[in-house]
């Protein structure tokens, strides 16, 4: 089924899905996770190349981790890219392994669409990222 | 008749219970009333009739004060005499009395020729005052070593009680015999009081029954509860105490507990998506045996993170209790962990340079194995494809004190100045890429493992250059094995 409608829609431009994350394992996890050919996967370990990438390939979804080495980390980011007029159709998650009220409520200030805490389930979240409008 | 007016007023103070006495200064000879006798209970021939026979009586602490009184009288500073002394009974005990007296007759040039005076039993009133005084003495000291600082204000909020704590508490220094007011008191605690943020020490006055004061030099957390009694001096009790410690602990376990969740959060993602991947998608055998590959990996981690906390909570539980120090040789125990090293993959061959004497230290190899074992570890993880590890043996005399040190060097990625500064942090890792594997607790055990060993961990590194981990061990004294 999966390579069918892989196949189906490889003509047609697919929609992005940027993942960032520093841990390379979690990359690979969610790279496994939506490579059904749905998505066109990009990634990047750090909050500056992921606004980068954001803005040069405005892709339709970007799972971000909070927990980001260097200056600029997950919430920041977030703010940043939900700043951009041009990525006004780009839906951000955010993943962290921080799952207090306290940080839920900062990713909601951050202009976050869903909040998802590490560990997650691979299922659950594809369908999440399927239900956002 | 005078005599006869001296008899009828002598009947009315015996009538009420006072003695009265009779002292010719001239001769010394002294009358005493009935009464007199029967309040200390002697018969009448059994007390002689002059002064010395009664200064003989008067309890030796209380001489001096007796014959100042009288000298005084007789030096014509003053017309009354007044003395509180204590009288030996028949029975050997003492009786507090209070005499008074007045110089009945003077010669022309005014010198007293006769002293007439009563004599009261005050042994009761005495006594209970005493009492009074010794409870009221013990209740202070036992306040003053009380651990917390009590304070009292009365209706007027005049300050009616404090003790020693509550000074040391607000580091409130008192000239000796000053007091201190309640004004004293404010203005004191105020400059101390850090106002950003105080649940208000007002607070007690209004009704709240506790709150917290933060104290800005020294930094101090402060607890303090009142109560309210319905007396006008005991109005207000205030209790305070000092729970800096505690928070401190508080906050470290909290902090620490969300650090370890965050911790293990990471690792538990991997293997829980990976293996939801394994049950539900059909998979080639490459992506199978990688998705396996990093679940068997990240348990691994999973068991030595465990392990790690494990250890360190014993050892700070037991603080070394269960160490088996003994005194031996120092280089066996590192040519044993250097001959088990194994890391899969790394073919590197360790370089060790052991001075030729091998010196006595007091340590448990088993533990002193872990630490080095944890320290040689972080020297290949940290310089994969960089060079050499290399182990030699380094010495330091300190006035008396001489240190062994080993030192472990390698080449590799070294650490910035803040990475170096948060080196024994708990869980803190230089790399989070889960590129190098870890749990970030290696280094805290190495500490202290060799915190109970009494040495220090030096650590030297320079970005991109390469670290150096020195153990140092205190030598133990030649010849000490004899004892």
């Amino acid at each position: 089924m999966n390579d069918a409608s892989a196949s189906g829609v490889q003509e047609k431009a697919r929609p992005g899905l940027l993942i960032v994350d520093d841990d390379r394992n979690l990359r690979k996890l969610l790279v496994a996770t939506f490579s059904y050919g749905k998505y066109e996967i990009h990634e990047a370990c750090n909050g500056v190349d992921a606004i980068r990438l954001a803005s040069q390939l405005r892709p339709s979804v970007i799972l971000l981790d909070v927990m980001l080495p260097g200056e600029l980390d997950g919430l920041e980011a977030c703010r940043q890219i939900k700043a951009q007029s041009a990525l006004k159709g780009t839906k951000v998650i955010l993943l962290t392994a921080l799952g207090q009220q306290n940080d839920r409520q900062q990713g909601e200030l951050a202009g976050a669409d869903a909040y998802v805490v590490k560990p997650f389930s691979p299922l659950r979240l594809i369908e999440l990222v399927d239900s956002l409008p | 008749m005078r005599t006869d007016n001296e008899e009828r007023w002598k009947k009315a103070i015996e009538g009420a219970g006072d003695g009265v006495w009779d002292w010719d200064v001239d001769t010394g000879k002294v009358v005493h009333s009935r009464q007199w006798r029967v309040m200390l209970g002697y018969d009448a021939h059994e007390i002689g009739d002059t002064l010395a026979d009664w200064a003989a009586l008067v309890h030796p602490e209380d001489t001096e004060a007796r014959c100042d009184g009288l000298a005084r009288l007789l030096g014509k500073q003053t017309e009354v005499y007044i003395s509180e002394c204590r009288l030996r009974c028949k029975d050997g005990q003492y009786k507090w009395v209070l005499n008074r007296g007045v110089i009945a007759n003077r010669a022309a040039d005014g010198t007293p020729l006769r002293v007439i005076g009563t004599f009261a039993d005050i042994d009761r009133v005495k006594t209970v005052d005493e009492q009074l005084k010794s409870r009221e003495r013990q209740l202070q000291e036992i306040l003053s070593f009380s651990p917390e600082g009590v304070l009292v204000f009365s209706l007027t909020n005049e300050l009616t009680f404090y003790n020693q704590r509550l000074l040391s508490l607000f580091g409130i220094e008192l000239e000796p015999g000053e007091r201190l007011s309640t004004i004293a008191f404010m203005e004191k605690i105020g400059a101390q009081l850090d106002l950003s943020d105080s649940s208000g020490l007002f607070g007690g006055f209004g009704g709240a029954e506790e709150g917290t004061l933060r104290l800005a030099r020294p930094l101090r957390i402060v607890k303090w509860e009142a109560r309210q009694l319905d007396d006008p001096v005991l109005r207000h009790i205030l209790f305070f105490r000092d729970v800096t410690r505690e928070t401190e602990v508080d906050r470290l376990k909290s902090e620490f507990l969300a650090t370890a969740a965050h911790e293990l959060r990471t690792p538990l993602s991997s293997i829980y998506g990976f293996v939801e991947l394994l049950l539900t998608r059909e998979l080639g055998e490459a992506d199978r045996r990688e998705f396996l590959g990093i679940v068997y990996e990240q348990t691994q981690g999973l068991i030595q993170m465990l392990g790690e906390l494990l250890d360190l909570a014993r050892i700070e539980a037991r603080v070394g209790r269960d160490f088996k120090l003994r005194e031996q040789e120092l280089w066996p125990v590192v040519r044993r962990v250097v001959t088990d090293f194994n890391i899969p993959g790394d073919t590197r061959k360790i370089r060790v340079k052991l001075s030729r004497r091998s010196p006595l230290v007091v340590l448990d190899a088993d533990k002193i194995g872990q630490a080095l074992l944890n320290v040689l570890s972080n020297a290949h993880k940290y310089s994969a494809g960089k060079g050499e590890v290399a182990i030699e043996s380094v010495q330091r005399k300190e006035d008396k004190a001489s240190w062994i040190g080993i030192r472990v060097r390698d080449r590799g990625i070294g650490m910035t100045e803040e990475q170096l500064g948060r080196v024994f942090e708990r869980f803190y890792r230089a790399d989070n890429s889960g590129q190098i594997p870890g749990t970030g607790l290696g280094m805290s055990l190495v500490k202290e493992i060799m915190q109970i060993h009494g040495g220090p961990v030096e650590v030297v590194s320079e970005f991109g250059k390469g670290t150096d981990v020195t153990l140092w061990f205190p030598e133990a004294e030649q010849g000490a094995a004899d004892e």
